[in-house]
């Protein structure tokens, strides 16, 4: 099976949390609520297109709206193949994570 | 002394001064015209004025046009735009302009690497430094 990086898990999960209403924007801004972090839109299309091209992620033309200019979204869901990646790779982690002593971090 | 078929094969390699004279006559229209070049690339020629200020910087949506997968190059467009949207009304329009511009710059180097990658350039570049370097 495929390897998932991070990024790639965490669209993922985003999609997961989104659906069925998942596109570019909507994933941006999750990513940003949940992780901190501000991928850019060119950055979470490429992880889209890489997860599509391993048959994990299908598509689904939506409608378009005037402040997009007119152009149509994008949505996206998660395959079977997909899930069970997502799942595999949670699973993992969590088994690495799982009796691992971590030392508590002193801010 | 070559034979003609020879001839033919060597000219084959060689980029005819018309492949130029067309690249450059091309430039030079896209110059003078800047109207075709947006209209060649599919992004929205600048409207009057007072609208402009309202729509993304075409020279923008340009590069995302030129660096994207022709495939997903509306989308991404269209995600650049309803930000756009959003940082005019809550940010105004100059600094509007400028997260857009940002985020143009940000996006091309993810989108570039994947239209490399779809490309092959990737393979054909390693295998060339493989080559060089005697790894093979």
């Amino acid at each position: 099976m495929d390897q998932i990086s991070q990024l790639e898990q965490f669209v993922m999960l985003a999609i997961l949390r989104l659906r069925p209403e998942a596109y570019g924007v909507a994933l941006q801004k999750e990513l940003k609520v949940r992780t901190g972090r501000e991928y850019s839109v060119g950055a979470i299309y490429a992880v889209l297109d890489k997860l599509e091209g391993k048959g994990f992620v299908k598509t689904k033309q939506g409608e378009a709206t005037p402040e997009r200019g007119g152009r149509a979204k994008l949505y996206f869901n998660l395959t079977g193949s997909g899930q069970s990646a997502l799942q595999a790779s949670l699973r993992a982690i969590d088994n690495l994570r799982t009796s691992t002593p971590l030392s508590p971090v002193l801010s | 002394m070559k034979n003609k078929d020879t001839e033919r094969r060597d000219s084959d390699h060689l980029v005819k001064p018309s492949d130029h004279l067309r690249r450059g006559l091309w430039i030079g229209v896209t110059i003078l015209f800047p109207g075709l070049l947006f209209k060649v690339l599919k992004v929205k020629e600048p409207a009057a004025e007072e609208n402009a200020a309202l729509l993304p910087p075409p020279m923008g949506e340009a590069l995302v046009a030129l660096f994207c997968s022709k495939n997903r190059a509306r989308y991404v467009m269209g995600c650049l735009e309803e930000n756009f949207h959003e940082d005019i009304r809550t940010k105004g329009k100059r600094r509007a302009k400028l997260l857009y511009w940002a985020a143009v710059l940000r996006s091309i180097g993810p989108l570039l690497w994947v239209k490399l990658r779809r490309a092959g350039l990737i393979a054909l570049l390693v295998e060339i430094g493989r080559r060089w370097s005697g790894l093979s």
